[in-house]
């Protein structure tokens, strides 16, 4: 039990000893208390020959696309209830419309760098392409259905209105929720495919790469949308907004710093073999 | 003061005398200088000493495995133990506690 606190790459290498030692020792409260401590220094700072730095870019890319996730649902909120969706904006702070909407895209172009070649090496790595294929195929799926639950909706709620045009406040909380699962099953999809097939090499370094891009696209198009938002004087919900964005920027950012200081490792123990 | 003691110091003095295993580590360093080492804090300590190269492990015994302190390991604790002793006799004179030596 105390063992599986540790990391993978740690049991594979101490767990028997250290089971042994234990029932040796016995265990007592200021033992578990120890071996909690250690184990979360552990996960911190692992040893460096236990590194596995294939499986931390694969977890880098997989919390970036989860991150990443929130992020895209975050815009696309914003942008509907600011201008109604639209591409492009006029008026006061139309600047920085433009420049959330650049950031906005670049960003998505970010991830589709990080994961088409990614998904090519997925399933060609993949001995039972079914495992891998249908969970990378998962997120056009659920795009397509929330779309089209969205038409439905649309068509469903829109004569009931008041004014006729648009569905309601029911109607936006409903959409919100299906857009929530919609996109957390984008980013969990994915990620099982990742856990299946344990890619490495050249397209996991590019997808940790491309992931940080996309996250630094994502850093602009917040500020951009603060910046619109404060431009037009509608401060209104822009700090729950940028609270929001931040804590998922956060972990998106320290996650991917760590998948690149795992690149960059790599890189060196390659070189010195 | 003993409780202090810098872990992977009592692990190399301790394996400085032979190989030993987890369990007769932490013996020799409850017994000798009265430590108890919990098990996390050992082999959190056992994994850095072997990732420096101050210890290395040795092949398996059932399930428990031994370490054995390497070349480098005994310069290492040479030196530490020697600067730790030039700090005890320099406490010691200015407490004039050095008896005679002083």
């Amino acid at each position: 039990m105390l063992v599986a606190l540790y990391p993978p790459a740690w049991r594979a290498r101490y767990a028997d000893e250290f089971s042994a030692l234990l029932a040796d020792t016995g265990v007592r409260l200021a033992t578990e208390l120890d071996v909690v401590a250690a184990a979360v220094r552990v996960w911190l700072h692992p040893p460096v020959r236990l590194h596995d730095h294939a499986g931390r870019m694969r977890t880098t890319v997989g919390v970036t696309l989860c991150a990443w996730a929130a992020l895209a649902a975050g815009t696309i909120v914003f942008a509907k209830l600011t201008t109604d969706g639209a591409v492009f904006a006029h008026g006061r702070g139309a600047d920085w419309y433009d420049v959330f909407t650049f950031a906005a895209f670049g960003s998505v172009l970010a991830m589709a760098a990080a994961w088409l070649p990614l998904s090519v090496a997925m399933v060609r790595r993949s001995r039972y392409r079914a495992r891998v294929v249908a969970p990378l195929g998962a997120p056009t799926v659920l795009v397509l259905g929330f779309l089209a639950a969205a038409a439905a909706l649309a068509g469903l709620l829109r004569p009931h209105t008041r004014t006729g045009a648009g569905i309601g406040m029911a109607g936006f909380l409903l959409l919100a929720v299906l857009g929530v699962v919609t996109a957390a099953g984008c980013a969990a999809c994915p990620a099982l495919a990742l856990m299946r097939s344990r890619p490495d090499g050249p397209a996991l370094t590019v997808a940790v790469v491309a992931g940080l891009v996309a996250t630094a696209a994502m850093v602009i198009a917040t500020i951009a949308a603060v910046g619109y938002t404060m431009a037009r004087a509608r401060s209104a919900g822009v700090a729950v907004f940028a609270l929001v964005m931040a804590a998922a920027l956060t972990v998106a950012a320290v996650s991917g710093v760590r998948g690149l200081r795992a690149v960059t490792a790599a890189g060196s123990n390659n070189h010195a073999g | 003061m003993a409780a202090e003691a810098d872990p992977a110091v009592l692990v190399l003095t301790s394996l400085a005398e032979g190989d030993k295993h987890g369990y007769a580590i932490t013996r020799d360093i409850a017994e000798q200088v009265g430590v108890q080492l919990g098990p996390g804090t050992l082999y959190g300590v056992l994994a850095r000493l072997e990732d420096d190269g101050l210890i290395e492990a040795l092949p398996a015994e059932g399930r428990r495995r031994p370490y054995r302190i390497t070349a480098t390991g005994q310069r290492a604790l040479a030196d530490q133990v020697q600067q730790m002793r030039r700090v005890a006799e320099l406490g010691l004179r200015r407490l004039g506690l050095a008896g005679g030596r002083a």
